[in-house]
Protein backbone atom coordinates (compact mmCIF):
# COMPACT_ATOMS: atom_id res chain seq x y z
CA UNK A 1 0.00 0.00 0.00
CA UNK A 2 1.23 3.55 -0.79
CA UNK A 3 1.89 6.34 1.93
CA UNK A 4 0.09 8.56 -0.25
CA UNK A 5 -2.01 7.34 -3.16
CA UNK A 6 -3.99 10.21 -5.64
CA UNK A 7 -6.53 8.99 -7.81
CA UNK A 8 -8.21 11.23 -10.91
CA UNK A 9 -8.38 14.32 -8.63
CA UNK A 10 -10.11 17.28 -9.90
CA UNK A 11 -10.09 21.05 -8.58
CA UNK A 12 -11.49 23.99 -9.85
CA UNK A 13 -11.04 27.52 -8.15
CA UNK A 14 -14.17 29.44 -6.97
CA UNK A 15 -13.87 31.49 -11.00
CA UNK A 16 -13.82 28.55 -12.90
CA UNK A 17 -9.98 28.02 -13.42
CA UNK A 18 -9.40 24.72 -13.65
CA UNK A 19 -6.13 24.09 -11.21
CA UNK A 20 -6.04 19.75 -11.81
CA UNK A 21 -7.53 18.17 -14.27
CA UNK A 22 -7.65 13.99 -12.80
CA UNK A 23 -4.22 13.81 -11.27
CA UNK A 24 -3.35 10.22 -10.45
CA UNK A 25 0.26 9.60 -8.02
CA UNK A 26 1.29 7.29 -5.78
CA UNK A 27 4.27 8.09 -3.01
CA UNK A 28 6.05 5.20 -1.07
CA UNK A 29 6.67 5.46 2.57
CA UNK A 30 10.63 6.52 3.09
CA UNK A 31 10.73 7.91 -0.52
CA UNK A 32 11.25 11.38 -2.01
CA UNK A 33 9.11 12.39 -4.87
CA UNK A 34 9.65 15.55 -6.56
CA UNK A 35 6.63 17.85 -8.24
CA UNK A 36 8.18 19.20 -11.15
CA UNK A 37 6.63 21.39 -14.04
CA UNK A 38 5.78 24.80 -15.44
CA UNK A 39 4.35 27.76 -13.68
CA UNK A 40 0.54 27.25 -13.41
CA UNK A 41 0.72 23.43 -13.79
CA UNK A 42 -1.15 23.00 -10.46
CA UNK A 43 2.12 21.90 -8.37
CA UNK A 44 0.94 23.96 -5.06
CA UNK A 45 -2.81 23.62 -5.71
CA UNK A 46 -2.53 20.22 -5.63
CA UNK A 47 0.44 19.88 -2.06
CA UNK A 48 -2.83 21.95 -0.23
CA UNK A 49 -4.69 18.35 -0.75
CA UNK A 50 -2.95 16.31 0.86
CA UNK A 51 -3.12 17.91 3.86
CA UNK A 52 -7.01 18.51 3.75
CA UNK A 53 -6.68 22.10 3.14
CA UNK A 54 -8.53 21.84 -0.18
CA UNK A 55 -10.76 19.41 -1.49
CA UNK A 56 -11.31 18.50 -4.91
CA UNK A 57 -12.80 15.61 -6.50
CA UNK A 58 -11.28 12.07 -6.62
CA UNK A 59 -9.21 10.43 -4.05
CA UNK A 60 -6.38 11.79 -1.85
CA UNK A 61 -5.44 8.92 0.98
CA UNK A 62 -3.27 8.92 3.35
CA UNK A 63 -1.94 5.54 4.98
CA UNK A 64 -5.01 3.86 3.03
CA UNK A 65 -7.27 6.00 4.46
CA UNK A 66 -9.27 9.07 2.41
CA UNK A 67 -8.01 12.42 3.95
CA UNK A 68 -11.92 14.14 4.05
CA UNK A 69 -12.24 10.73 7.03
CA UNK A 70 -9.09 11.36 8.51
CA UNK A 71 -9.19 14.14 11.95
CA UNK A 72 -7.77 17.31 10.80
CA UNK A 73 -5.40 17.62 13.68
CA UNK A 74 -4.39 14.18 12.58
CA UNK A 75 -3.65 14.64 9.48
CA UNK A 76 -1.33 17.95 9.84
CA UNK A 77 0.42 16.28 12.55
CA UNK A 78 1.35 13.54 9.90
CA UNK A 79 1.85 15.81 6.83
CA UNK A 80 3.87 19.02 7.43
CA UNK A 81 3.57 21.36 4.63
CA UNK A 82 6.42 23.93 3.80
CA UNK A 83 5.29 27.28 2.37
CA UNK A 84 6.80 28.43 -0.76
CA UNK A 85 7.37 31.87 0.44
CA UNK A 86 8.51 31.63 4.28
CA UNK A 87 7.07 34.88 4.94
CA UNK A 88 3.71 33.32 5.15
CA UNK A 89 5.01 30.50 6.74
CA UNK A 90 6.67 32.99 9.85
CA UNK A 91 4.15 35.00 11.61
CA UNK A 92 4.63 34.93 15.40
CA UNK A 93 7.11 37.67 17.10
CA UNK A 94 10.38 35.56 18.03
CA UNK A 95 11.80 32.62 16.38
CA UNK A 96 11.08 30.28 19.14
CA UNK A 97 7.26 31.09 19.46
CA UNK A 98 6.84 30.38 16.01
CA UNK A 99 8.57 27.27 16.17
CA UNK A 100 6.27 26.35 19.47
CA UNK A 101 3.25 27.39 17.44
CA UNK A 102 2.59 23.52 16.20
CA UNK A 103 3.45 21.68 18.86
CA UNK A 104 1.15 23.78 21.17
CA UNK A 105 -1.82 23.45 18.80
CA UNK A 106 -1.08 19.69 19.02
CA UNK A 107 -1.24 20.04 22.48
CA UNK A 108 1.89 20.23 24.23
CA UNK A 109 2.61 21.25 27.55
CA UNK A 110 4.41 24.33 27.11
CA UNK A 111 8.09 23.34 28.19
CA UNK A 112 7.72 20.23 26.48
CA UNK A 113 7.28 22.32 23.31
CA UNK A 114 9.95 24.70 24.03
CA UNK A 115 12.37 22.20 24.34
CA UNK A 116 11.01 20.40 20.82
CA UNK A 117 11.20 23.59 19.36
CA UNK A 118 14.58 23.98 20.84
CA UNK A 119 15.84 20.62 19.67
CA UNK A 120 14.85 21.26 16.00
CA UNK A 121 16.05 24.54 15.86
CA UNK A 122 19.33 23.33 16.96
CA UNK A 123 19.19 20.35 14.30
CA UNK A 124 18.95 22.95 11.12
CA UNK A 125 21.52 24.94 12.58
CA UNK A 126 19.37 28.03 13.54
CA UNK A 127 19.42 27.20 17.76
CA UNK A 128 20.80 31.08 18.21
CA UNK A 129 18.38 32.64 16.12
CA UNK A 130 15.27 31.98 19.06
CA UNK A 131 14.61 34.93 20.08
CA UNK A 132 14.90 37.45 16.76
CA UNK A 133 11.92 38.35 15.43
CA UNK A 134 11.13 36.07 12.02
CA UNK A 135 11.00 39.15 9.74
CA UNK A 136 14.47 40.22 10.39
CA UNK A 137 16.13 36.82 9.24
CA UNK A 138 18.20 36.45 6.01
CA UNK A 139 16.32 34.23 3.49
CA UNK A 140 18.61 31.44 4.06
CA UNK A 141 18.06 32.19 8.13
CA UNK A 142 14.42 31.78 7.21
CA UNK A 143 13.97 28.66 5.13
CA UNK A 144 15.63 26.65 8.10
CA UNK A 145 13.28 28.64 10.47
CA UNK A 146 10.30 27.81 8.57
CA UNK A 147 11.79 24.01 7.88
CA UNK A 148 11.63 23.80 11.65
CA UNK A 149 8.32 25.05 12.08
CA UNK A 150 7.33 22.40 10.43
CA UNK A 151 9.93 19.63 11.68
CA UNK A 152 8.87 20.51 15.59
CA UNK A 153 5.64 18.96 14.81
CA UNK A 154 7.16 15.72 14.02
CA UNK A 155 5.62 15.19 11.10
CA UNK A 156 5.76 11.78 8.66
CA UNK A 157 5.80 13.33 5.28
CA UNK A 158 7.53 16.49 4.85
CA UNK A 159 5.59 18.17 1.59
CA UNK A 160 7.76 21.28 0.49
CA UNK A 161 6.98 24.00 -2.36
CA UNK A 162 9.92 25.16 -3.62
CA UNK A 163 12.42 24.86 -1.18
CA UNK A 164 15.65 26.62 -2.49
CA UNK A 165 14.02 30.03 -4.45
CA UNK A 166 15.67 32.92 -3.78
CA UNK A 167 18.29 31.52 -2.30
CA UNK A 168 22.04 32.25 -2.68
CA UNK A 169 24.06 29.24 -3.97
CA UNK A 170 25.19 28.54 -0.35
CA UNK A 171 22.07 28.64 1.29
CA UNK A 172 20.44 26.79 -1.53
CA UNK A 173 23.64 24.11 -0.94
CA UNK A 174 22.50 24.53 3.06
CA UNK A 175 19.16 23.53 2.89
CA UNK A 176 20.00 20.92 0.09
CA UNK A 177 21.83 19.53 2.65
CA UNK A 178 20.08 19.73 5.23
CA UNK A 179 16.68 18.18 3.75
CA UNK A 180 18.77 15.47 1.96
CA UNK A 181 19.10 14.20 5.28
CA UNK A 182 16.34 14.39 6.96
CA UNK A 183 14.73 10.64 7.83
CA UNK A 184 10.81 11.72 6.73
CA UNK A 185 8.98 10.52 2.79
CA UNK A 186 9.18 14.12 0.72
CA UNK A 187 7.32 15.68 -1.65
CA UNK A 188 9.09 18.26 -3.17
CA UNK A 189 7.62 20.99 -5.71
CA UNK A 190 10.30 22.56 -7.48
CA UNK A 191 11.39 24.06 -10.53
CA UNK A 192 15.18 23.78 -9.51
CA UNK A 193 15.80 20.10 -11.47
CA UNK A 194 19.13 19.74 -10.35
CA UNK A 195 18.19 19.85 -6.71
CA UNK A 196 14.75 17.56 -7.49
CA UNK A 197 17.79 15.23 -9.05
CA UNK A 198 19.78 15.55 -5.80
CA UNK A 199 16.88 14.66 -3.20
CA UNK A 200 14.51 12.53 -4.88
CA UNK A 201 14.06 9.00 -6.02
CA UNK A 202 11.28 9.93 -7.77
CA UNK A 203 9.93 12.58 -10.15
CA UNK A 204 6.25 13.02 -11.38
CA UNK A 205 5.51 15.31 -13.89
CA UNK A 206 3.13 18.21 -13.78
CA UNK A 207 1.29 19.78 -16.92
CA UNK A 208 -2.42 21.22 -17.18
CA UNK A 209 -3.03 19.78 -14.35
CA UNK A 210 -2.38 15.91 -15.41
CA UNK A 211 0.21 14.37 -14.53
CA UNK A 212 1.40 12.96 -18.05
CA UNK A 213 4.66 10.39 -16.13
CA UNK A 214 5.68 9.57 -12.88
CA UNK A 215 9.01 7.58 -12.46
CA UNK A 216 12.61 6.91 -11.16
CA UNK A 217 14.41 10.60 -11.20
CA UNK A 218 17.78 9.79 -13.36
CA UNK A 219 15.26 8.64 -15.95
CA UNK A 220 12.69 11.25 -16.56
CA UNK A 221 15.55 13.93 -15.70
CA UNK A 222 17.44 12.80 -18.34
CA UNK A 223 14.77 12.93 -21.11
CA UNK A 224 15.12 16.00 -23.00
CA UNK A 225 12.37 15.64 -25.03
CA UNK A 226 9.70 14.46 -22.29
CA UNK A 227 10.96 17.38 -20.19
CA UNK A 228 11.01 19.95 -23.49
CA UNK A 229 6.99 18.94 -24.41
CA UNK A 230 6.62 20.25 -21.11
CA UNK A 231 7.81 23.64 -20.53
CA UNK A 232 11.12 22.27 -18.77
CA UNK A 233 14.59 21.84 -19.67
CA UNK A 234 17.44 18.79 -18.00
CA UNK A 235 19.28 19.89 -15.19
CA UNK A 236 22.45 21.13 -16.30
CA UNK A 237 24.63 17.96 -14.62
CA UNK A 238 22.84 16.02 -17.08
CA UNK A 239 23.66 18.04 -20.18
CA UNK A 240 26.34 17.37 -22.94
CA UNK A 241 26.16 13.63 -22.39
CA UNK B 1 16.77 50.15 5.44
CA UNK B 2 13.79 48.42 5.55
CA UNK B 3 11.08 49.89 7.31
CA UNK B 4 10.58 47.06 9.67
CA UNK B 5 14.47 47.65 10.82
CA UNK B 6 13.21 50.74 12.26
CA UNK B 7 11.23 48.86 14.65
CA UNK B 8 12.94 47.68 18.09
CA UNK B 9 16.43 49.56 16.43
CA UNK B 10 17.84 50.34 19.70
CA UNK B 11 15.95 47.68 21.94
CA UNK B 12 19.05 45.50 22.36
CA UNK B 13 21.61 47.83 24.19
CA UNK B 14 23.18 46.05 26.57
CA UNK B 15 22.02 48.58 29.25
CA UNK B 16 20.76 47.67 32.61
CA UNK B 17 17.20 49.21 31.78
CA UNK B 18 17.16 46.61 28.86
CA UNK B 19 18.10 43.64 30.95
CA UNK B 20 15.25 44.18 32.71
CA UNK B 21 12.41 41.85 32.56
CA UNK B 22 9.46 42.81 30.02
CA UNK B 23 6.62 43.09 32.30
CA UNK B 24 8.28 44.58 35.23
CA UNK B 25 9.64 47.71 32.78
CA UNK B 26 6.16 47.64 31.98
CA UNK B 27 4.13 47.49 35.23
CA UNK B 28 6.68 50.54 36.40
CA UNK B 29 6.05 52.58 33.26
CA UNK B 30 2.59 52.10 33.89
CA UNK B 31 2.62 53.41 37.30
CA UNK B 32 4.75 56.27 36.42
CA UNK B 33 2.59 57.60 33.41
CA UNK B 34 -0.29 57.25 36.05
CA UNK B 35 1.45 59.22 38.57
CA UNK B 36 2.56 61.91 35.80
CA UNK B 37 -1.29 62.05 34.50
CA UNK B 38 -2.99 62.65 37.96
CA UNK B 39 -0.96 65.22 38.85
CA UNK B 40 -2.61 68.37 40.02
CA UNK B 41 -2.16 71.54 38.34
CA UNK B 42 -1.26 73.08 41.36
CA UNK B 43 2.10 70.70 42.16
CA UNK B 44 4.23 71.29 39.60
CA UNK B 45 7.39 70.14 41.47
CA UNK B 46 5.70 67.10 41.17
CA UNK B 47 6.21 66.54 37.50
CA UNK B 48 10.27 68.33 38.27
CA UNK B 49 10.46 65.50 40.54
CA UNK B 50 8.89 62.78 37.98
CA UNK B 51 10.49 64.42 34.73
CA UNK B 52 14.16 63.87 37.15
CA UNK B 53 13.35 59.95 37.43
CA UNK B 54 12.72 59.70 33.64
CA UNK B 55 15.94 61.33 32.48
CA UNK B 56 18.03 59.15 35.07
CA UNK B 57 16.50 56.06 33.52
CA UNK B 58 17.17 57.63 29.81
CA UNK B 59 20.71 58.09 31.15
CA UNK B 60 20.81 54.51 32.26
CA UNK B 61 19.07 52.96 29.27
CA UNK B 62 21.68 54.71 26.74
CA UNK B 63 19.18 55.33 24.55
CA UNK B 64 20.63 58.28 22.00
CA UNK B 65 19.34 61.62 22.94
CA UNK B 66 18.26 62.15 19.46
CA UNK B 67 16.06 59.44 18.70
CA UNK B 68 13.90 60.23 22.06
CA UNK B 69 13.86 64.05 20.69
CA UNK B 70 12.41 62.52 17.65
CA UNK B 71 9.77 60.32 19.29
CA UNK B 72 8.73 63.44 21.57
CA UNK B 73 8.80 65.54 18.48
CA UNK B 74 4.76 63.98 17.75
CA UNK B 75 3.49 66.34 20.60
CA UNK B 76 4.99 69.67 19.09
CA UNK B 77 1.32 70.62 17.42
CA UNK B 78 -0.37 69.67 20.47
CA UNK B 79 1.75 71.84 22.33
CA UNK B 80 2.69 74.78 19.55
CA UNK B 81 -1.46 75.40 18.99
CA UNK B 82 -2.32 75.47 22.89
CA UNK B 83 0.48 78.18 23.00
CA UNK B 84 -0.86 80.11 20.31
CA UNK B 85 -4.37 80.17 21.79
CA UNK B 86 -3.15 80.98 25.72
CA UNK B 87 -2.72 85.20 24.86
CA UNK B 88 -6.27 84.70 23.51
CA UNK B 89 -7.20 83.55 27.19
CA UNK B 90 -8.23 86.84 28.98
CA UNK B 91 -7.03 87.20 32.75
CA UNK B 92 -10.16 86.61 35.05
CA UNK B 93 -8.83 89.59 37.96
CA UNK B 94 -6.08 91.66 37.99
CA UNK B 95 -4.02 89.53 39.92
CA UNK B 96 -4.35 86.69 37.83
CA UNK B 97 -2.44 88.81 34.91
CA UNK B 98 0.59 88.22 33.93
CA UNK B 99 3.00 90.17 31.62
CA UNK B 100 5.45 87.85 29.60
CA UNK B 101 7.36 90.09 26.45
CA UNK B 102 4.63 92.83 26.96
CA UNK B 103 1.22 90.36 25.97
CA UNK B 104 -0.87 90.15 29.11
CA UNK B 105 -1.54 86.67 29.69
CA UNK B 106 -3.87 84.46 32.24
CA UNK B 107 -1.54 83.37 34.93
CA UNK B 108 -3.91 80.41 35.79
CA UNK B 109 -4.69 79.20 32.26
CA UNK B 110 -0.87 79.87 31.25
CA UNK B 111 -0.37 76.69 34.98
CA UNK B 112 -3.19 75.00 33.14
CA UNK B 113 -1.40 74.53 29.89
CA UNK B 114 2.02 74.49 31.27
CA UNK B 115 0.85 71.30 33.85
CA UNK B 116 -0.94 69.77 30.76
CA UNK B 117 1.50 69.96 28.15
CA UNK B 118 4.46 68.42 30.68
CA UNK B 119 2.20 65.82 31.65
CA UNK B 120 1.57 65.01 28.13
CA UNK B 121 5.23 65.24 27.48
CA UNK B 122 6.71 63.30 30.23
CA UNK B 123 4.23 60.37 29.74
CA UNK B 124 4.70 59.92 25.98
CA UNK B 125 8.46 59.94 27.34
CA UNK B 126 7.93 57.35 29.75
CA UNK B 127 5.94 55.34 26.93
CA UNK B 128 9.15 55.70 24.26
CA UNK B 129 11.50 54.91 26.91
CA UNK B 130 10.05 51.88 27.81
CA UNK B 131 9.41 50.65 23.83
CA UNK B 132 12.71 51.77 22.90
CA UNK B 133 14.54 49.81 25.87
CA UNK B 134 11.70 46.86 24.76
CA UNK B 135 11.74 44.36 21.85
CA UNK B 136 8.16 44.46 20.20
CA UNK B 137 8.14 41.03 20.84
CA UNK B 138 9.02 40.92 24.55
CA UNK B 139 6.56 43.84 25.13
CA UNK B 140 3.72 42.23 23.48
CA UNK B 141 4.46 39.11 25.71
CA UNK B 142 4.58 41.42 29.08
CA UNK B 143 0.95 43.03 27.90
CA UNK B 144 0.02 38.91 27.56
CA UNK B 145 1.55 38.00 30.89
CA UNK B 146 -0.60 40.34 32.69
CA UNK B 147 -3.65 39.51 31.40
CA UNK B 148 -4.75 40.98 27.58
CA UNK B 149 -6.10 38.72 26.11
CA UNK B 150 -4.13 36.45 23.50
CA UNK B 151 -6.33 37.71 20.71
CA UNK B 152 -5.63 41.12 20.80
CA UNK B 153 -1.94 40.51 21.57
CA UNK B 154 -1.66 38.41 18.52
CA UNK B 155 -3.57 40.65 16.48
CA UNK B 156 -1.14 44.08 17.10
CA UNK B 157 1.74 41.14 16.79
CA UNK B 158 0.44 41.01 12.94
CA UNK B 159 -0.11 44.08 12.64
CA UNK B 160 3.73 45.36 13.55
CA UNK B 161 4.84 42.16 11.71
CA UNK B 162 2.53 42.84 8.64
CA UNK B 163 2.20 46.65 8.34
CA UNK B 164 6.38 46.72 8.28
CA UNK B 165 6.46 44.49 5.81
CA UNK B 166 3.62 46.06 3.62
CA UNK B 167 5.78 49.28 3.90
CA UNK B 168 8.29 47.76 2.84
CA UNK B 169 6.87 46.43 0.07
CA UNK B 170 5.04 49.96 -0.85
CA UNK B 171 8.83 51.13 -0.67
CA UNK B 172 9.49 48.71 -3.49
CA UNK B 173 6.82 50.00 -5.42
CA UNK B 174 7.43 53.66 -5.24
CA UNK B 175 11.20 52.61 -6.36
CA UNK B 176 9.97 50.69 -9.46
CA UNK B 177 7.90 53.39 -10.09
CA UNK B 178 10.68 56.14 -10.16
CA UNK B 179 13.30 54.08 -11.58
CA UNK B 180 10.81 54.41 -14.81
CA UNK B 181 10.59 57.56 -15.25
CA UNK B 182 8.87 60.59 -13.48
CA UNK B 183 5.08 61.04 -13.76
CA UNK B 184 3.98 64.58 -14.72
CA UNK B 185 0.88 66.30 -13.87
CA UNK B 186 -1.18 66.09 -10.85
CA UNK B 187 -4.00 64.28 -12.08
CA UNK B 188 -1.55 61.03 -13.21
CA UNK B 189 0.29 61.17 -10.11
CA UNK B 190 -3.01 60.26 -8.23
CA UNK B 191 -4.07 58.29 -10.52
CA UNK B 192 -0.43 56.05 -10.26
CA UNK B 193 -0.99 56.45 -6.37
CA UNK B 194 -4.50 55.17 -6.94
CA UNK B 195 -3.48 52.07 -8.50
CA UNK B 196 -0.40 51.54 -6.44
CA UNK B 197 -2.85 51.45 -3.36
CA UNK B 198 -5.46 49.33 -5.13
CA UNK B 199 -2.21 46.50 -5.95
CA UNK B 200 -1.25 47.01 -2.36
CA UNK B 201 -4.96 45.80 -0.88
CA UNK B 202 -5.05 43.17 -3.09
CA UNK B 203 -1.51 41.83 -2.15
CA UNK B 204 -2.33 42.60 1.06
CA UNK B 205 -5.56 40.47 0.97
CA UNK B 206 -4.05 37.37 -0.75
CA UNK B 207 -1.04 37.41 1.73
CA UNK B 208 -3.85 37.28 4.66
CA UNK B 209 -4.83 34.15 2.76
CA UNK B 210 -1.81 32.41 2.45
CA UNK B 211 -0.58 33.28 5.92
CA UNK B 212 -4.15 31.98 7.58
CA UNK B 213 -3.65 28.66 5.13
CA UNK B 214 0.11 28.31 6.79
CA UNK B 215 -1.54 28.70 10.41
CA UNK B 216 -4.07 25.93 9.65
CA UNK B 217 -1.46 23.94 8.24
CA UNK B 218 -0.13 24.48 11.52
CA UNK B 219 -3.00 23.22 13.73
CA UNK B 220 -4.52 26.56 13.91
CA UNK B 221 -7.93 25.93 15.80
CA UNK B 222 -8.97 29.48 16.35
CA UNK B 223 -7.19 30.09 19.29
CA UNK B 224 -3.80 31.35 19.28
CA UNK B 225 -1.49 29.26 21.86
CA UNK B 226 1.23 30.68 24.20
CA UNK B 227 4.17 29.95 25.86
CA UNK B 228 4.11 30.94 29.36
CA UNK B 229 6.75 33.04 30.34
CA UNK B 230 9.06 32.33 32.85
CA UNK B 231 9.09 34.00 36.15
CA UNK B 232 10.42 37.08 36.62
CA UNK B 233 13.84 37.36 38.63
CA UNK B 234 12.84 38.06 41.98
CA UNK B 235 15.57 41.01 42.77
CA UNK B 236 13.88 42.67 39.52
CA UNK B 237 10.28 42.12 41.48
CA UNK B 238 11.62 43.41 44.24
CA UNK B 239 13.08 46.26 42.69
CA UNK B 240 9.63 47.09 40.79
CA UNK B 241 7.56 47.14 43.98
CA UNK B 242 10.11 49.84 45.42
CA UNK B 243 9.96 51.90 42.56
CA UNK B 244 6.07 51.59 42.33
CA UNK B 245 6.29 52.50 45.88
CA UNK B 246 8.55 55.41 45.29
CA UNK B 247 6.17 56.89 42.64
CA UNK B 248 3.47 56.30 44.83
CA UNK B 249 4.82 57.97 47.86
CA UNK B 250 5.89 61.25 46.11
CA UNK B 251 2.69 61.57 44.62
CA UNK B 252 1.24 61.27 47.84
CA UNK B 253 3.62 63.51 49.43
CA UNK B 254 3.45 65.93 46.99
CA UNK B 255 -0.24 66.01 46.62
CA UNK B 256 -0.79 66.54 50.77
CA UNK B 257 2.13 69.24 50.99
Amino acid sequence: MSLIAIDDLHFAWPDGTRALSGVSLTVEDGRSLGLIGRNGAGKSTLLLHLNGILHGWGAVRVQGRPVEDWPADDLRATIGLLFEDPEDQLFMPTVLEDVCFGPLNQGLAPDEARGRAMAVLDSVGAAELADRAPHHLSAGQMRRVALATVLAMQPRVLVIDEPVMALDPEGREEVIALLAGLPQTKIIASHDLEMVLALCDEVAILDAGRVPAQGPARELLADDALLRAHGLRLPPSLRNG
Amino acid sequence: MLAHDLLDTWAHLPSPVHRLDARVKLVCATALVVAILATPVARPWLLAAYAAMLLAIAAASGLPAGWIAKRLVILAPFLVLGTIALPFVPPTETADAWQLAGIELSRGAALVWLSVGGRCLLALLAATLLTGATTSAALLRAVGALGVPRTLTALTGFAITYLAALGDEAGRMMTARRSRGRVRGLGRNLRVAASMLATLMARTVERAERIALAMVARGYRGRMPALTSERAPAAEVVAAVAFVAAVAAVFWLGVRA
